[in-house]
């Protein structure tokens, strides 16, 4: 518990800095945000563009408007998106997140399931033909620009063969489920919306796969080197000893001992994905954070980068904690404390 | 163990305390390179993207074209020309030949991942191994500025810096100077605290050696291989960011050519010409491809020690 309890209060103090170094630099933006926010009307009202000014504290020293932002944070007050017509941040990014959280949840399962099956024929056929082309796809896929993945598979699925939707996040013909959870795909099964739920997977389906033909490498590679070490070990020797079959030895022995590293390893998954969303939900027209940020940024939108930069670095954050407890659970021999 | 390494040991963090640069340790390095198959293929595209930088950078300097045809110039042959003879990549929106941009933007994401790799490395290595040595303050300070810097995704870091900064090559290259060190400082003070104690560097001490003398003769010559092989898997990340950037329109101003910049404008025309944003983007996976397979197998080798 008090490992829990040490890194809870660390991820805390990351946050921290996460907010102060994302405040200085995004306030110290090149232009005048208020031409960039009100556009022509700036330097036709000047008097209105003034009050917008004094409105959001924008003429006060950085320090003063570096406290009105922590008090403001503190109340959950992420103050108000210009991007957006000057709805409060928090809307927005209630709007967007649950749709960035149904791409990367798809993008995880698939690198992660992906990964594992692929990293698992890649050890057990060490050196054959199997291996060598398993490396050779991985390494495309990593070695890919998300954006160019993404721009491959809406040629091939969406404009030769016509099999996948070209983007958005549902038909929107399609009566949407009523909000429950915010979360679409679930609201859709929670209400039985089964025409909403079909036309809603379909359109994560592609989103999700360029995200996830870029991480899954990752895994591979780390199960098939844990694979080598783990048999290497003894206990593996003692279990082959034992008589068991090798089948047994390689999954029950091996690949259990070799999925810790994946566990660690999917926290850093989560980063890669978030920095992927950016250019694949803007190329699906999918209406997530990632589109929210590429949006907020060419709008010099403030408050925007910053709470979604902030958005993000939680996600990251829990992951790397997620990440960490899982690790003390599954493994008996780590006693962090 | 000095040739045949077989790829064997991927693991992702190249740890090697021992591992030492001398004379002779290069010479075997270098022939297991060559007896190592996905490090030989991955050093041939990397000297080929190497040596096309310096070809178009030194012959951009004394004004001499080697494309066939001028990257710049408009109507060379019709718009949106399928690939041919005449144009091996076909020709965008504007009739201009995407192959001559291509070869002609291929110094940019070379020399911004060496700058910004080359950057990280001595910085990193410098302030890691103080850190190591030291303790206190500057330790403590070091660890928690990374574990920010670990925090937030480095493209949303250096968008917010390059929006900051305004476009162009060297803005994007002095943002990413500023978000890549972190995880070397990181390595370096990991690696350097594994030597620390050790007996070759107590004896340096006891021998009256001063601090910054153990740290510049002992300790980062012991480190230095791990954190080069570290790099040189690491270039092909920048070059992924760099690229990214670059999509967004922070890197070059039109009608310049970059990588990462045809792909987003040429993407408007993949309906009627697929290739256009297809050939771009393939040839940044091609150099990334080429540094992943040249660092794995420095890896393999130098592990192999």
């Amino acid at each position: 518990m008090s490992f829990i309890l040490r890194r809870l209060f660390l991820a805390i103090f990351v946050l921290i800095g996460v907010v102060t170094i994302t405040f200085i630099l995004s306030h110290s933006l090149g232009g005048d945000p208020i031409v960039a926010w009100l556009g022509k009307s700036a330097s036709l009202h000047p008097a209105l563009a003034k009050a917008y000014a004094i409105k959001y504290h924008l003429t006060d020293p950085l320090w003063v408007q570096y406290y009105y932002y922590i008090t403001g944070l503190l109340q959950g007050n992420f103050g108000f998106s210009p991007s957006r017509g000057f709805v409060p941040v928090t809307t927005v990014i209630g709007q967007t997140l649950p749709y960035t959280l149904q791409i990367e949840v798809f993008a995880i399962i698939v690198s992660i399931v992906l990964g594992v099956v692929l990293g698992v024929i890649a050890s057990r056929y060490r050196h054959t033909a199997a291996d060598k082309s398993i490396r050779g796809f991985y390494l495309a896929g990593i070695s890919s620009p998300s954006f160019f993945i993404a721009l491959v598979l809406l040629i091939v699925f969406t404009f030769e063969f016509h099999l996948l939707p070209s983007g958005g996040a549902a038909d929107p013909t399609i009566q949407a489920p009523r909000i429950i959870t915010d979360i679409p795909i679930v609201d859709a099964l929670i209400e039985g919306n089964f025409a909403y739920l079909a036309s809603a997977l379909q359109h994560v389906i592609l989103p999700g796969m360029a995200l996830a033909l870029g991480t899954f490498g990752v895994v591979v590679r780390i199960l098939r080197s844990s694979m080598l070490d783990v048999m290497k070990s003894n206990y593996v020797r003692t279990a082959r000893a034992k008589g068991l079959k090798e089948r047994t030895v390689f999954f029950k022995h091996g690949l259990r001992n070799a999925m810790i590293s994946v566990i660690t390893l999917s926290s850093l998954i989560v980063t890669w994905l978030i920095t992927g969303t950016i250019f694949v939900e803007n190329i699906f027209s999918y209406p997530g954070m990632g589109q929210y940020v590429f949006t907020a940024l060419i709008a010099q939108d403030y408050p925007g980068i910053l709470a979604t930069t902030i958005v993000f670095a939680i996600i990251i954050i829990l992951s790397n904690l997620a990440a960490d407890i899982l690790y003390v659970i599954v493994d008996p021999q780590i006693r962090l404390g | 163990m000095l040739s045949g390494a077989k790829s064997d040991d991927d693991d992702l963090s190249p740890s090697n305390p021992s591992a030492y640069l001398s004379a002779d340790r290069m010479r075997a390095v270098l022939s297991s390179i060559r007896s190592n198959g996905g490090a030989l293929i991955g050093a041939s595209i990397v000297a080929v993207f190497a040596l096309t930088s310096i070809v178009v950078f030194v012959t951009g300097i004394l004004h001499i074209q080697i494309t066939p045809y001028n990257p710049l110039k408009q109507d060379v042959g019709p718009p949106l020309a399928a690939p041919s003879l005449a144009h091996i990549m076909g020709t965008d929106q504007l009739g201009r030949d995407v192959f001559s941009r291509i070869v002609t933007a291929t110094p940019n994401d070379f020399s911004v991942s060496l700058v910004v790799i080359g950057f990280s490395l001595i910085i990193g290595m410098i302030i890691g191994s103080y850190a190591a040595f030291n303790g206190g303050l500057l330790d403590e300070a070091l660890m928690r500025v990374t574990d920010i810097f670990f925090a937030i995704p480095a493209l949303v870091l250096a968008m917010a810096i390059g929006i900051a900064l305004g476009p162009g090559i060297t803005n994007m290259t002095i943002a990413l100077m500023i978000i890549w060190w972190p995880p070397y400082a990181r390595l370096a003070r990991g690696e350097a605290l594994k030597i620390a104690h050790q007996n070759y560097i107590e004896a340096a001490r006891l021998s009256g050696s001063g601090r910054s003398k153990i740290i510049v003769g002992h300790a980062l010559p012991n480190i230095s291989l791990t954190l080069i092989v570290y790099a040189s898997l690491d270039v092909g990340t920048v070059i992924l960011v760099y690229a990214g950037l670059s999509y967004l329109g922070l890197a070059v101003r039109p009608p310049l050519p970059d990588w990462g910049e045809m792909v987003s404008a040429y993407q408007d025309f993949m309906l009627s010409s697929p290739w256009l944003p297809f050939f771009p983007g393939l040839i940044i996976a091609l150099g990334v491809i080429g540094f992943s397979m040249l660092g794995d197998g420095l890896r393999d080798i130098l592990e192999a020690f």
